[in-house]
């Protein structure tokens, strides 16, 4: 019996959100639905830092962050949710969400949050 | 204080988003990409990369990636079939006409676990052909039917049926006086 994995949005800025939601919320709701399948394999007990067989929405970026981007959409932004699964107490920090575009600021900005984390 | 961990994720993105609406929306996408889950958790269970996986199956990795990222109402039967066939796993298919009544619903269930206890018994007979093992299931699997049939049994279910004298309990075995039942109550 595995343990069920928890999501920590204390780390997410709400008005980011909020905002891409109104701006791009099929892929907001897809990030989101892509989140939901990777919670499954953790509430599985699958260590996904380990894995090679990640499904392709899914990337590892640096220093445990991941990043959960829109799938099965016909013209849509490339968008990315980033996360960080802390295996030590079965929890998945959002950390934040961004386009393409603003990649490599919403990165920074998720590494400096998660720093005093698990 | 606001609380700030949530277990479902559509629980999240609403307070994220500041609107209660997107919680149904993700909910309905998650809804609807039950199967896509499955088949993803196969793969990775199998420790199967999506490009052996094309490799088995003889099409591009974009296939795969792209089934995956998608939700169920996107896939295709053939697509679904292949892309199991390729991991080893079969699939079965349960058509329920919930328009008939109780009793005929009763029967399809009964008969499903009919099948599956024979599936049960092919099983151990592979493994290590335990008579025991066997004629305990068969036991079980006469016991559900006969008390079925003497139950809900109907005209279609005659002597002559042979489903009927296949579920006749070939045992000594008082089957409607169940150990700890003195009543002897059917489990039906």
């Amino acid at each position: 019996m595995h343990e069920i994995w928890a999501i920590d949005v204390s780390l997410a800025s709400k008005p980011t959100f909020s905002r891409f939601q109104k701006n791009h919320n099929k892929e907001y709701v897809s990030c989101f639905n892509n989140l939901e399948k990777i919670k499954r394999l953790l509430n599985q007990g699958k260590k996904l830092a380990e894995l090679e067989h990640h499904p392709s929405f899914f990337r590892h970026e640096t220093n445990g962050i991941f990043r959960i981007g829109q799938s099965g959409l016909k013209g849509a932004k490339e968008s990315r949710l980033y996360i960080y699964p802390c295996f030590r107490e079965h929890v998945i920090y959002i950390l934040g969400i961004g386009t393409k575009e603003t990649q490599q600021s919403d990165l920074a900005r998720a590494k400096k949050a998660i720093k005093g984390i698990c | 204080m606001e609380d700030l961990r949530y277990t479902s994720v559509g629980d999240a993105a609403a307070s994220l988003a500041g609107d209660e609406k997107v919680k149904l929306q993700v909910d309905e996408e998650i809804c609807c990409s039950q199967l896509v889950n499955t088949l993803l958790q196969l793969r990775i269970e199998k420790g199967i990369s999506q490009k052996e996986l094309a490799k088995r199956i003889g099409c591009d990795p974009s296939k795969i990636s792209r089934l995956e990222a998608g939700n169920d109402l996107q896939l295709k039967i053939n697509d679904v079939r292949q892309y199991l066939s390729a991991l080893d796993v079969t699939m079965n298919m349960v058509f329920e006409d919930t328009s008939l009544p109780v009793a005929e619903q009763i029967k399809q269930h009964i008969f499903q676990i009919h099948e599956k206890l024979e599936e049960l018994v092919k099983l151990a007979k592979q493994v290590d052909g335990d008579e025991v093992i066997i004629n305990k299931i068969h036991v079980f699997c006469s016991e559900v039917l006969f008390n079925f049939l003497s139950r809900f049994g109907d005209k279609r279910f005659t002597e002559n049926d042979s489903v009927i004298k296949h579920a006749r309990p070939k045992t000594d075995y008082p089957l409607l006086r169940r150990r700890g039942d003195p009543c002897g109550r059917s489990p039906l």
